[in-house]
């Protein structure tokens, strides 16, 4: 009988303790009202796949929240979201997404409700918006390339060298490169604006790539398919943490952060104002920008934690570390905005098809 | 929709009010025309390759003596029950420019005289891949004829060509009308073929126009999307108007008296193997082709020029693809709302089918254009349009998130596809059968239940297996009314599309395909005929 | 009282008019065949009788109660009036067998088990169709799914059994035999009929009463030997019967009979309808009723034998003088050269 109470008070002892470690950022209140809560609903870019390991392990912190996670792309988050609020229906309380500009738009119209998480110092400055827009990763932008096929001597280290490459050697590229499409692709655009707005060597860059006939895309997987196979040689601008994932099954496949500059986006996260599960939502965000969440990101998703004191494969130490000053994130905040105004999209679009005409 | 396409704004923003400015956008945008008119041609190019090819390809099996033509006919379906994404990716990995087929013919013959990504390449695989649509209504059609209609015209002189252009097949004009109509709107339709084999050389149609505008101003513009949709809708009306109008007061063909009659077939003489040698051939093309791509991505790690195949096999794809999150119940959805949603669909179309089989009215030929329409218009419309009916009309509202609102939608979707079906099962019952029960002392009501349900149940069954494989496809639709607990296998797809695990892609397909094989396959062993 | 009282039917199908006004009444136990060529109407009169078909005028009354009134719009749907009806095609339901089609009606009137075998076995004995109870109609011959069509239609005792032409699928001997017991059936089970048909003899073999249909109209209404031997008008007699038809001038008028003279040749026959003299007219004899004689007299006329054809049961000849064609039966082979034959002027029918 003694026996079993040991036991007892040794186990209570145990998830005490661990709870206390996860308690010891959370307020006794938000815990509380979130059990009482006892769900949440989230929108999500990130797939199932990369998001079950962060899942799984909210779910042993929190075994009272169920998680309803819905995988879906940008444009469907956009759209339900956006039908549900104004109809009043339940919706989202937490959406997730690496669409920066849709998500700021999101923000900017008022849909999300002001929350100072207890993480915000282990995050950089420009990664929170006005304590409603959170960036919870620093995913950088690569060339992708088929370790195969591509002559080292044709494997480009920076931008610069990529430009001067394809003009110079465009026999070995003809036909062979691939990109995003910023016509079709939401975060293709994002990446090619920023492109210009660190560098106006962009447009250099874009008439080259329009002069060995560049194929345009609209999924990351449609290019890595097409690199892998040797269809395509190299790709430019492509999520690198999809690189990655690539790499541990793909030997074929190479990547490279160019030296010049790296763009990095962040996937924002913030809580919808009609949330019905506030509290629940909170101990999500937190946990997505804790310590402990980054660290699964690092390891397990592979989706490139932002947080500087995660250790792991794909963390912000890590790239710091490889590209120092080169490392240009993209914040979050209005200036992403600018990109979704119509009449410098249309200018924009219409500038890059005339670079493209071959 | 007209009404979304009239505002300026998405109809449920407060600032939205009327303009035409949606319109006048769409209308001088050149990357319209040109994707509308790229689809018209290719709409054109396939249905003038499917309808010939079905209509033959019926003929061939149903009335002639071809070898082999018992268990041809189910391979001769594949085609429909295969994802398009998927089929599309099939041809890149065998016949795509690094392909296994490609580069074979290069090391064989020096060059890769084909190029899949071109206005040609899509035509040619769509047509091919829609010529078991046609052959579908034109081969039951066939079923019902008379075999003494083709007797006459042998012992005059006729050979099989002969018979099969100048007697049976006209007489199963109808059928052949409707498919060409189907198979022109579902040019429009085409999404997954045109995204994989048209983006890589700019080919535009207007279902990734579509997809482009959701893109293009930053956040997605309904109204402009609204317009687009309307553009495809003014195509169906006078396409089926023409089509009334070819048909003419002919209403009925073909109906089988009260007797059974024996089946001759016609003999082909020499052409027997070599015309089993073509139907072979397009078998592979169409089949044998991207499934063995798909097939071969599942089992290998990667693929491409300077891979040497045996090395990199492996079935590490369908071991992860266990372990991902929801799969089991991804499939036990897809095969509830196959199997039930399907029957339930069946039962549907059924009372639909009955209710307006013995009449002529006009309401009747409303029917026939409204019911064209949600198959003619792109999933990305018509999902985003059930989405917003079920969240804006209240009383369906909480079937929302429910498996429900995904069987109804999918139920209206494919309407027009399953009516007909049914329909040309009631044909074949000849009205005396029912009068005489109804003599006897039979109300309606127990006249379908006791006679006209009973004389169809084949055709039912048969169309209760065809809807089953189009639901177990079906992904766009629904996209918007899915969410945890209701996922099914195309949505599955579509996840792990955005990933780019296009191993994964594979493994699922292939476990996908094997559902529905086997579901086939157990279907014909007891007996169900794909024959409505 | 008239077991069915039929009052002015009028039907149109489109442009066409199908009826034009019919009206007859079928007496309790009596065989009405309703007898007429293809598009005369016939089968539109039963299945409007039946209510699968809806006149645009008229009144029908069934045992004295009225079951269809256009005039009021009053009708009684198919299902209840509680008739029997055997179609041409037979219509036996392919998925059920030879017992659960007969026993169908009955089921319908929720009669309980047992009597309801009794009744079906009673009725398939009486069509010898005892042996095939459990049977399909796929697997009868197409006499005896006919048989099962009656049978089904018969088991409800139905006041009045309508008919859709039942033996014209029947192979032409059996054809013979089955007018035989078909009557002698309808006979025994007191049931009074609407037999519709196209072929006269049959009619003439069946029925009590014929009523005979052309384009929409009752042309004559009678007694088989009324509508054989005394024709209202030149169709009837057409339609009876096979014909010898004769073209020429009334040159005279006696009484009721005219002389009739042609191309070298004179007859006197009776009037049928009012002539006056001098009236072109046509003249129309059963071939039967030619006979072949010895000499000259009185309607006689002399005629040269062109050929004569072996029937089995009777030589068929065919006789010519000048542009005068006339068939004539006979019993044996004729010599082949002129013979004396006879019309009789009251069986000369003139039109």
């Amino acid at each position: 009988m003694i026996k079993r109470v040991f036991v007892v008070l040794i186990a209570l002892g145990f998830c005490l303790a661990h709870y206390s470690d996860a308690y010891s950022a959370e307020s006794r209140e938000v815990v509380g009202a979130a059990q009482k809560e006892g769900r949440l609903i989230v929108y999500s870019s990130t797939d199932s796949s990369s998001a079950e390991p962060l899942l799984q392990d909210f779910k042993s912190l929190y075994p009272f929240v169920t998680v309803e996670y819905n995988d879906l792309n940008t444009t469907e988050i956009y759209n339900r979201f956006v039908a549900e609020a104004a109809a009043g229906a339940g919706t989202a309380d937490l959406l997730w997404s690496s669409a920066m500009d849709l998500q700021l738009q999101l923000v900017q119209n008022g849909n999300a409700q002001a929350y100072a998480s207890p993480e915000i110092p282990g995050l950089p400055k420009w990664a929170v918006w006005q304590n409603q827009a959170y960036g919870t990763t620093l995913e950088p932008v690569s060339f992708t390339y088929n370790k195969r096929l591509l002559p080292q001597d044709a494997l480009p280290q920076s931008h610069a060298d990529l430009t001067r490459l394809l003009n110079e050697k465009s026999a070995v590229f003809k036909g062979k490169v691939a990109t995003f499409d910023p016509e079709k692709s939401g975060v293709g655009f994002l990446l090619a604006t920023q492109d210009l707005k660190v560098s106006s060597a962009f447009w250099d860059l874009a008439k080259a790539l329009g002069g060995i006939g560049v194929k345009v895309y609209t999924s990351t997987g449609a290019m890595l398919e097409r690199v892998s196979s040797g269809e395509h040689t190299l790709a430019y601008n492509i999520i690198g943490s999809y690189g990655l994932l690539r790499q541990k099954t793909d030997p074929s496949i190479g990547l490279v952060f160019p030296k010049d500059y790296t763009l990095a986006f962040s996937r924002i996260a913030f809580i919808s104002k009609a949330a019905r599960h506030p509290n629940a939502a909170k101990l999500f965000l937190d946990y997505l920008l804790s310590k402990r969440g980054q660290g699964i990101m690092a390891n397990k998703s592979l989706i490139y934690s932002i947080r500087s004191d995660v250790d792991g494969v794909a963390t912000a130490a890590n790239l710091n570390k490889e590209l120092g000053k080169a490392l240009k994130p993209i914040e979050v905040g209005p200036d992403v905005l600018a990109a979704l105004d119509k009449t410098k999209r249309l200018d924009f679009l219409k500038r890059w098809q005339e670079a493209l005409k071959r | 929709m007209v009404y979304q396409s009239l505002l300026s704004a998405p109809f449920f923003d407060p600032t939205a009010s009327y303009s035409t400015e949606a319109f006048r956008y769409i209308l001088s945008n050149p990357d319209f025309h040109r994707a509308f008119g790229t689809s018209f041609l290719i709409s054109l190019g396939m249905t003038s390759i499917a309808v010939p090819l079905g209509s033959l390809l019926g003929f061939l099996v149903v009335r002639t003596d071809l070898p082999g033509r018992r268990w041809l006919e189910p391979w001769l379906l594949v085609p429909v029950f295969l994802s398009p994404i998927v089929v599309a990716f099939g041809y890149v990995v065998a016949a795509g420019p690094v392909g296994f087929f490609s580069l074979w013919s290069r090391s064989l013959l020096g060059v890769v005289p084909w190029n899949l990504y071109s206005v040609g390449g899509l035509i040619l695989i769509a047509g091919m891949t829609h010529v078991p649509h046609v052959f579908l209504y034109v081969s039951s059609a066939l079923r019902s004829l008379d075999p003494a209609v083709e007797e006459a015209a042998r012992v005059t002189g006729a050979g099989p060509w002969r018979i099969a252009f100048t007697v049976s097949l006209p007489l199963v004009w109808p059928s052949i009308l409707f498919s060409i109509s189907l198979v022109f709107l579902l040019g429009f339709e085409l999404f997954g073929l045109p995204l994989v084999l048209g983006d890589p050389a700019g080919l535009l149609v207007l279902t990734t126009y579509l997809y482009k505008l959701t893109n293009l101003l930053g956040v997605p513009s309904y109204q402009l999307m609204a317009v687009v949709a309307l553009s495809i809708v003014v195509i169906t009306f006078p396409l089926v108007y023409l089509q009334q109008r070819l048909l003419g007061t002919a209403a009925r063909y073909a109906v089988i008296r009260g007797k059974g009659q024996a089946f001759r077939p016609l003999p082909l003489g020499e052409l027997r193997w070599p015309m089993l040698a073509l139907v072979l051939l397009w078998l592979l093309g169409v089949v044998v082709l991207p499934l063995a791509g798909v097939a071969l991505r599942s089992v290998v790690r990667y693929w491409g020029e300077g891979v040497s195949l045996t090395e990199v096999l492996t079935l590490d794809h369908f071991r992860r693809l266990v372990g991902y999150p929801n799969l089991v119940r991804g499939i036990i959805n897809t095969l509830l709302i196959g199997g039930l949603g399907g029957a339930l669909a069946v039962a549907a179309y059924a009372a639909i089918a009955l209710s307006s089989h013995r009449w002529q009215s006009p309401v009747v030929s409303l029917t026939d254009y409204l019911v064209l329409v949600p198959r003619a218009l792109p999933g990305l419309v018509v999902g985003l349009a059930f989405f917003w009916v079920f969240l804006f009309f209240k009383p369906l509202s909480p079937l929302r998130s429910t498996l429900v609102s995904l069987w109804l939608a999918y139920t209206v979707v494919w309407l027009a596809y399953g009516i007909k079906l049914i329909s040309a099962a009631l044909l074949q019952v000849a009205p005396e059968l029912e009068e005489a029960a109804r003599v006897t002392g039979a109300s309606q009501g127990l006249i379908y239940r006791d006679v006209t349900l009973p004389l169809i149940r084949f055709g039912l069954l048969g169309s209760w297996l065809l809807i089953f494989m189009m639901f177990v496809r079906e992904y766009s639709t629904g996209v918007y009314l899915l969410g945890p607990g209701t996922e099914v296998i195309g949505s599955l797809i579509v996840s792990l599309w955005g990933t780019g695990a296009l191993d994964l892609i594979a493994a699922l397909s292939v476990v996908e395909v094997a559902i529905v094989g086997l579901a086939l396959f157990f279907a014909l062993r007891l007996g169900v005929r794909l024959d409505a | 009282m008239p077991e069915l009282v039929v009052e002015n039917i009028q039907k149109r199908l489109g442009q066409t008019a199908v009826l034009r006004g019919v009206s007859f009444h079928l007496n309790q136990g009596e065989i009405l065949a309703l007898l007429g060529p293809s598009g005369s109407g016939k089968t539109t009169l039963l299945r409007s009788v039946a209510g699968l078909e809806r006149p645009d005028a008229g009144r029908i009354e069934l045992g004295g109660k009225v079951i269809f009134d256009a005039a009021s719009q009053f009708e009684v749907p198919a299902e209840r009036r509680g008739l029997g009806l055997v179609f041409q095609s037979y219509a036996i339901w392919p998925h059920r067998t030879v017992y659960e089609n007969v026993a169908y009606g009955l089921r319908l009137r929720q009669v309980e088990e047992k009597e309801m075998r009794r009744r079906v076995g009673e009725v398939l004995e009486q069509l010898g169709l005892k042996e095939m109870a459990s049977r399909y109609p796929h697997q009868l011959s197409g006499g005896q799914q006919q048989r099962v069509a009656l049978a089904r239609a018969l088991v409800y005792s139905p006041p009045v059994l309508l008919l859709d032409e039942p033996l014209s699928n029947l192979d032409a001997k059996l054809r013979e035999e089955a007018r035989a017991w078909l009557r002698e059936l309808i006979k025994q089970t007191k049931s009074s009929a609407l037999y519709v048909t196209h072929d006269q003899i049959e009619a003439l073999a069946i029925a009590d009463r014929i009523l005979l249909l052309e384009d929409g109209q009752i042309q004559q209404e009678g007694t088989p030997e009324q509508i054989y031997a005394q024709p209202a008008n030149r169709f009837v007699a057409e339609f009876m019967g096979s014909n010898n038809r004769l073209e020429g001038k009334l040159t005279e008028i006696q009484g009721g009979q005219g002389r009739l003279e042609g191309n070298g040749w004179s007859l006197w026959g009776q009037l049928r309808v009012p002539k006056k003299q001098a009236d072109d007219a046509t003249a129309l004899i059963h071939v039967e009723q030619v006979r072949v004689v010895e000499g000259p007299g009185r309607n006689h006329l002399r005629m040269q034998l062109r050929s004569a054809f072996y029937l089995g049961e009777r030589w068929e000849y065919l006789f010519a003088a000048g542009d005068l064609k006339l068939r004539a039966w006979g019993q044996e082979p004729l010599p082949q050269r002129d013979s004396w034959l006879f019309v009789p002027a009251e069986r000369l029918w003139i039109f």
